[in-house]
């Protein structure tokens, strides 16, 4: 077991991966009642084509499949696996992203069993075609919820504009069509090639002895027979040139429209360390420009193109990347307007040298609450983790930016790029 | 690690709670002024943490304002106007990383008390109220604040279920007040709304971190002391039970609402009251009593609305501690109202009738416990918790309410249970006949 210190944090993170493939962390957090484990595969909804290892078949599987393999964990042929937690009085949940499938439980007693239970649950498929038909229902609902939510509309909206076919602007939970077609034969052909344990990462964080906790992972995984998988094939349609859509509208029942635009990135860095430098450099300039203490962010304000809950973000995997700004407004195409011109004015002049030293402590300050949260601090550190980055390190990165490289960056991202915009109208009166 | 709370006073207003614990690396504060819930006043105090929010004497101008905080490694402040059962406060926060695990960042906690200190009690002025500005722009803002409920349907539909079953009572004016009554806010009226709320009630400071405790007495001895008024009496809101007096004006029979809106899932939601609420020594099983009905994977409706019938994707009960009233919430397609209203009103009945397994008991009372324990983990669940004894009267601290819930009987819930009434069906739904429904037809 390795342990890795951070010493200006005073965190210390063990770490071992396991014979069958298996990356364990464990976060001890003295004072803490509660211990939170995360059990996270590297598969999530833009994962749905690639290569079955058992029969080297290349199939393509329905949209929202990952999603919905999520929710069939849950049942096991002895019952509910809720039940098993809930004999201990620990909460279980589990969410699907882009690239990532998450297990997770918290408890105050009994970790041990619970931590057990998570790795068998997970480890242990159980489709049958009844199980398989009830859920439809179920994640039907689901999917109608987000259908009313003009939030979630209007992100998939621009994500669409972004990327066209790529699987990234495909809804997570899928559509009523597309999860239809979902069999139980599919969901085993999906989890057998992505929920083998070397694809996959544990983390626990809580007042916990990291032996004893790595102990019990370590004789749970030898007690189960794992052979070694050859490296995952996973195939993505290529990626637009350029965004795919300039203007996505939509109609809901609401007060005011809300609007979201953004750029591609052109940049997709090699490595991991140079992702992430990009994205803290990003975060700052986004920041100098757009965070509450910014002029311009009240200027928005002011003249009537927003509310205080304009904002923006950043993402950027090996695979895709792009940048989100927008919020409230009732003048959606006059914000798009004033902000894309101010972006290219300070890509042009630079960001201010003040705002650049401000912006850095505060996304210090911003790190530092991250780590009181465990649940914060697990699902963080996991999702970067498993995009080959170390978050922890995230103050060195910080440390080590220049006003330059912000510069740079910003220039890279804004200049000759052209930008996708979504906007969700209030519906007609009808 | 057996933190405990000390107490201390500033001048005749201010009580400074603080926990010293090295759990944390951040040194979190929450300060509240409480106010009755009226009417007439609710709208200013909810315009009023915008307002202030927007300049202080030494950086009238907001975005030098929030530059001052930020310096100081992104001190997250925030403002915010909330309503407790029959009383509205006025609620600061404040987040910034203990200095200790900086370099060279000597005197932070003191420099961000300072300002917010200042933020509460030193607002910017002109000709002796708000600035007109300011109070115009947020005025706009807050009306686009209370338009915007709707954009949420979940929320929207629990908080319509609450004005609906607590029309006329305090409880059901709307924690942002109302758009018409915003004209009316001058600089003036929302100042003198203001002083009035600074004379009457009481500032509690709680601030929660690996803070040294005789340091924190002296910085919020300076930077609140300066603005102390030897005049204060505060003015105690009474304690009488608001929950007694919301049960004596319900008529108990139960009313159906149906809302129409451009959606393509139904909110189906029910009201209901309770005959205990968190001052009553029953609280612990209603407590129980909504966890058993709604509040985990393990409850009735998420078992018999969600995985039996394939209903809904969430179908849960939140308990209105302080009121003594429950609100069921389900997500549904719409030609499924009257079976999945059918289910609901099935697993109220049981309850009553006491079909209650042990399994659902045991599982309702450790999930219970484990929640308490893991709120411990969030620095502002003993300010809650202090707050909630000062308005009903009733002590319970988290380890308190573990020992009461640990107690409680099946009988207990079934007691419970059988003064539950049903007062409110409420219905969200789509203007015409759907397209699922007329297939189903």
């Amino acid at each position: 077991m390795k342990a890795k210190t951070y010493e200006r944090l005073h965190e210390t993170v063990y770490e071992e991966t396991l014979a069958n493939g298996l990356q364990v962390f464990i976060l001890p957090k003295p004072g803490f009642k509660q211990t939170y484990a995360n059990f996270t595969t590297r598969y999530g909804s833009i994962d749905s084509e690639f290569t079955v290892p058992s029969r080297g078949e290349r199939i393509k599987v329905p949209d929202g499949i990952a999603h919905f393999l999520e929710h069939k964990m849950f049942e096991e042929e002895e019952g509910d696996v809720f039940v098993e937690f809930a004999k201990t009085g620990a909460s279980a949940n589990a969410f699907t992203t882009f690239d990532t499938t998450t297990y997770l439980f918290s408890s105050t007693a009994d970790v041990e069993e619970n931590l057990t239970t998570l790795l068998n649950f997970v480890q242990n498929p159980y489709f049958t075609d009844e199980n398989v038909e009830k859920e439809k229902g179920i994640i039907g609902q689901e999917i109608k919820m987000y259908e009313d939510n003009p939030n979630w509309r209007v992100y998939f909206g621009l994500l669409q504009g972004l990327y066209g076919q790529f699987p990234v602007a495909i809804d997570i939970a899928g559509t009523q069509e597309s999860i239809a077609k979902i069999t139980k034969e599919t969901l085993y052909d999906c989890y057998y090639t992505f929920y083998h344990p070397s694809n996959m990462t544990l983390f626990v964080v809580g007042a916990v002895d990291p032996k004893a906790i790595l102990e019990l992972v370590k004789a749970n995984q030898l007690a189960k027979d794992y052979q070694a998988l050859p490296p995952i094939e996973r195939f993505y349609p290529p990626l637009p040139d350029g965004i795919y859509r300039a203007e996505t509208e939509y109609e809901l029942d609401i007060s005011q429209p809300r609007v979201l635009f953004g750029y591609r990135e052109k940049n997709i860095d090699a490595t991991p360390a140079a992702r992430q430098k990009r994205e803290a450099a990003v975060e700052i300039w986004m920041d100098c420009l757009f965070g509450r203490s910014s002029k311009h962010y009240q200027k928005l304000i002011d003249d009537g193109l927003t509310d205080h809950g304009f904002g923006s973000e950043y993402e950027l995997t090996h695979l895709y990347g792009h940048s989100i700004f927008g919020g409230n407004s009732k003048k959606p195409k006059e914000l798009v307007d004033t902000v894309q011109k101010l972006l290219h004015t300070i890509a042009d002049r630079g960001i201010d040298p003040e705002d650049f030293e401000r912006s850095k402590k505060k996304a210090i300050g911003r790190f530092m609450a991250l780590l009181d949260s465990p649940q914060g601090i697990a699902n963080v550190f996991t999702s970067q983790k498993l995009r080959g980055l170390d978050v922890l390190t995230s103050l060195d990165v910080l440390q080590s930016l220049d006003i330059e490289d912000v510069n740079e960056v910003l220039k890279d991202h804004v200049m000759g790029n052209e930008m996708a915009v979504s906007i969700v109208w209030p519906q007609q009166a009808k | 690690m057996n933190s405990t709370w000390i107490t201390d006073r500033i001048g005749k207003q201010v009580y400074l709670h603080i926990l010293a614990t090295e759990k944390y690396k951040m040194v979190s504060v929450f300060a509240q002024l409480e106010s009755e819930l009226l009417r007439d006043r609710a709208t200013k105090l909810a315009l009023l943490p915008q307002v202030l929010m927007r300049g202080t004497k030494r950086y009238p101008e907001t975005t030098a304002l929030i530059r001052a905080f930020d310096d100081l490694y992104g001190a997250a402040i925030g403002a915010r106007v909330n309503k407790h059962g029959d009383r509205q406060t006025v609620e600061f926060t404040m987040q910034v990383p203990h200095e200790g695990y900086l370099t060279s960042a000597e005197g932070l906690f003191a420099s961000a008390m300072q300002l917010f200190a200042e933020v509460i009690f030193d607002p910017k002025t002109e000709d002796g109220v708000f600035a007109k500005s300011d109070v115009d722009a947020e005025v706009v803002l807050h009306a686009q604040r209370i338009e915007n409920l709707v954009n949420d349907k979940i929320a929207y539909a629990g908080e319509r279920c609450v004005q609906e079953m607590c029309q006329g009572e305090p409880f059901g004016i709307a924690r942002l007040g109302y758009v018409e009554d915003l004209p009316a806010v001058t600089p003036t009226a929302l100042y003198t709304t203001y002083q009035e709320l600074l004379e009457s009630s009481a500032l509690h400071i709680y601030i929660v971190g690996p803070v040294d405790e005789q340091m924190v007495k002296e910085t919020c001895s300076r930077e609140f002391g300066r603005f102390m008024n030897d005049q204060f009496a505060e003015h105690l809101i009474t304690t009488v039970s608001s929950a007694d007096l919301s049960r004596q004006m319900s008529d108990k029979t139960e009313r159906v609402v149906i809302e129409e809106m451009e959606v393509s899932q139904g909110k189906l939601n029910v009201g209901l009251r309770a005959q205990s609420s968190y001052e009553k020594d029953d609280y612990p099983a209603l407590v129980v009593y909504n966890g058993i009905l709604g509040g985990f994977p393990h409850s009735k409706l998420f078992i018999n609305v969600r995985e039996k019938s394939s209903l809904a994707y969430y179908a849960s009960s939140r308990l209105e501690g302080l009121k003594g009233l429950l609100f069921i919430q389900s997500g549904i397609q719409m030609s499924n109202f009257e079976r999945a209203k059918d289910i609901i009103k099935q697993q109220l009945e049981d309850m009553r009738k006491g079909l209650i397994t042990d399994d659902e008991l045991n599982f309702t009372k450790k999930g219970l416990i484990n929640q308490y324990l893991q709120s411990d983990d969030q620095p502002f669940t003993g300010a809650v918790l202090q707050m909630y004894s000062r308005f009903t009267g009733r002590e319970r601290s988290v380890t308190q309410l573990i020992e009461d819930v640990r107690k409680v009987t099946k009988e207990d819930v079934v007691a419970v249970a059988q003064g539950i009434t049903s007062e409110l069906v409420y219905f969200l739904r789509d203007k015409e006949v759907s397209q699922d429904e007329s297939q189903d037809l």
